[in-house]
């Protein structure tokens, strides 16, 4: 009896190892890009790993939530197979961008573009497909905040990224870095269609993470592109890319509390 | 590509067989001694009382199987093996989905009638033929648009509370909520007996819980319409 209470008592805390892991990640990348603890060089390298193996961490994740919804026989799976996609696609862009740092051969465009605007796609396509599953009608007042929202990020995002771009001659680098900006602006309009439809029950949770880490995705991108053209940006503990590793670490959050989530479903049917 | 289903009675007895039109005679050879195999393999995978989806690959042919048990009036476990013949399997053609769509469409044909009839094995073989006209359909149609636009038919309100919540719930958690569901395949789940009214209240409302527990308040009882509009319309035009 006694055993079985220690065991009890040390279920909870062998459950949420992995929330005191991503709680770790959060605060020692915050500890990096605030202290900046080694020199630029071997710490460029140090964070294209670290981005390759947060967008890495992300594909089983999101792959194990897709193998529980039968993949593609289901609209859940089907969601969560794309989202998977997408993260294999950032996960390779993350490594051909470290090559290419460590190559000394970045180029604009360059391969890394490519796998990162065709991840964008797949993350789009997941976020359209969850909206489209949500059977909730938007009430008048918050279908009028969703488009003013809408309107105002559109604007912002416009202003700072792409007007400075038509100055430019336009080149397929400057195609390319367009791409960005609005892909950013879809994700983010998406995103505010699920935070504000999707807001009651459990699932509601995991997928805020989920739309926080692409809001924070998309900001980081957008501060990227900002100080690229300003010619601002280091390719070592530059703070906007800070808001791009945490949203990964969001994202792992996120899979991590749905499949808590059905677990906990599971087992609670099970009893009763 | 699909070249026909067959649904077996423990014992190696066929009880229905749809096979895509023979062309030659080396196929008519072909199908027969695949028929004749299958109900062998059949009669030993049900004797060993195996799970899941199994597939035997050929060198001009896949098959693929799944057991069904069902209770008959008397409680006693009536198996069926269901059995997917194809000549090859083709990119986007996932046969094992494709076997557990059309179990439950051949269960629920005819507002679950050939459900009731397997479960009183019965022997007479052209209450099925019916589903002829579903396979004809079924093959001559892009298995994508199939999965996609044509969902399959309820049975009963219960059962077709089970059919949606594969968009809800994942299937392993669906076979937990009672002891006579049980998995077809990656996603749908089937009862394999009548439950008592006031368990099947009870298991619906459970289920209710769950949904608004997961999903929030409404969605159950928007399924549950969905379900009542569906069962009307598809009953309708027959009686």
């Amino acid at each position: 009896m006694t055993e079985q209470r220690g065991a009890a008592a040390e279920k909870p805390l062998v459950r949420t190892w992995w929330l005191y892991g991503i709680a770790a990640l959060a605060v020692f990348e915050t500890w990096w890009y605030v202290f900046k603890p080694i020199d630029a060089g071997p710490a460029s390298v140090f964070e294209g790993f670290v981005f390759v193996a947060l967008s890495g961490l992300c594909i089983p994740v999101f792959g194990l939530l897709a193998r529980q919804f039968g993949f593609t026989s289901t609209k859940p799976g089907q969601i969560m197979s794309t989202l998977a996609l997408g993260f294999v696609l950032w996960c390779a862009a993350e490594a051909s961008w470290l090559v290419l740092t460590v190559m000394d051969q970045i180029t604009n465009p360059s391969i890394a573009d490519v796998f990162w605007l065709a991840g964008y796609m797949m993350q789009i396509l997941a976020l359209l497909m969850n909206v489209r599953a949500i059977h909730v009608g938007f009430k008048p007042s918050v279908f009028i905040l969703w488009i003013a929202l809408s309107i105002l990020i559109a604007v912002v995002v416009i202003s700072i990224d792409v007007a400075p771009l038509l100055t430019e001659t336009v080149g397929l680098g400057t195609i390319v870095s367009m791409g960005y900006p609005f892909f950013d602006t879809v994700i983010i309009i998406l995103a505010l269609v699920i935070v504000l439809k999707f807001k009651s029950g459990q699932v509601a949770k995991p997928w805020a993470v989920l739309v926080l880490g692409f809001l924070l995705t998309a900001a980081g991108d957008v501060w990227y592109m900002y100080a690229d053209m300003m010619g601002e940006y280091t390719n070592v503990y530059s703070p906007m890319d800070y808001p791009l590793a945490i949203g990964y670490i969001a994202f792992i959050l996120s899979g991590g509390l749905f499949i808590r989530l059905y677990r906990k479903q599971r087992a609670s049917s099970r009893d009763d | 590509m699909i070249k026909g289903l067959l649904v077996i009675q423990q014992g190696g007895i066929p009880v229905y067989s749809f096979m895509q039109e023979k062309t030659t005679d080396e196929q008519e050879l072909f199908i027969s001694s695949f028929v004749t195999a299958i109900q062998s393999f059949a009669k030993m995978v049900m004797s060993r009382e195996e799970d899941g989806v199994l597939r035997v690959v050929m060198p001009h042919a896949v098959f693929v199987f799944r057991i069904l048990t069902l209770h008959n009036e008397k409680q006693k476990d009536v198996q069926y093996c269901f059995a997917l013949l194809a000549d090859s399997e083709k990119k986007g053609e996932d046969l094992p989905e494709m076997l557990e769509y059309l179990m439950v469409c051949f269960l629920a044909h005819e507002s679950g009638r050939f459900n009731k009839e397997l479960r009183k094995t019965s022997q007479d073989l052209v209450v099925y033929k019916a589903f002829d006209e579903f396979m004809k359909g079924f093959l001559r149609s892009d298995w994508k648009t199939v999965r996609k636009k044509v969902r399959p038919a309820p049975a009963s309100i219960l059962q077709g509370i089970l059919n949606e919540l594969r968009n809800y719930m994942p299937i392993e958690q669906i076979v937990t909520l009672h002891p006579k569901i049980q998995r077809l395949g990656p996603s749908y789940a089937w009862l394999s007996d009548d439950i008592p009214a006031g368990e099947e209240e009870n298991l619906m409302k459970k289920i209710g819980q769950e949904l608004g527990q997961t999903y929030g308040k409404g969605v159950y009882e928007s399924l549950v319409d969905g379900i009542r509009k569906r069962l009307s319309t598809s009953s309708s035009p027959r009686d």
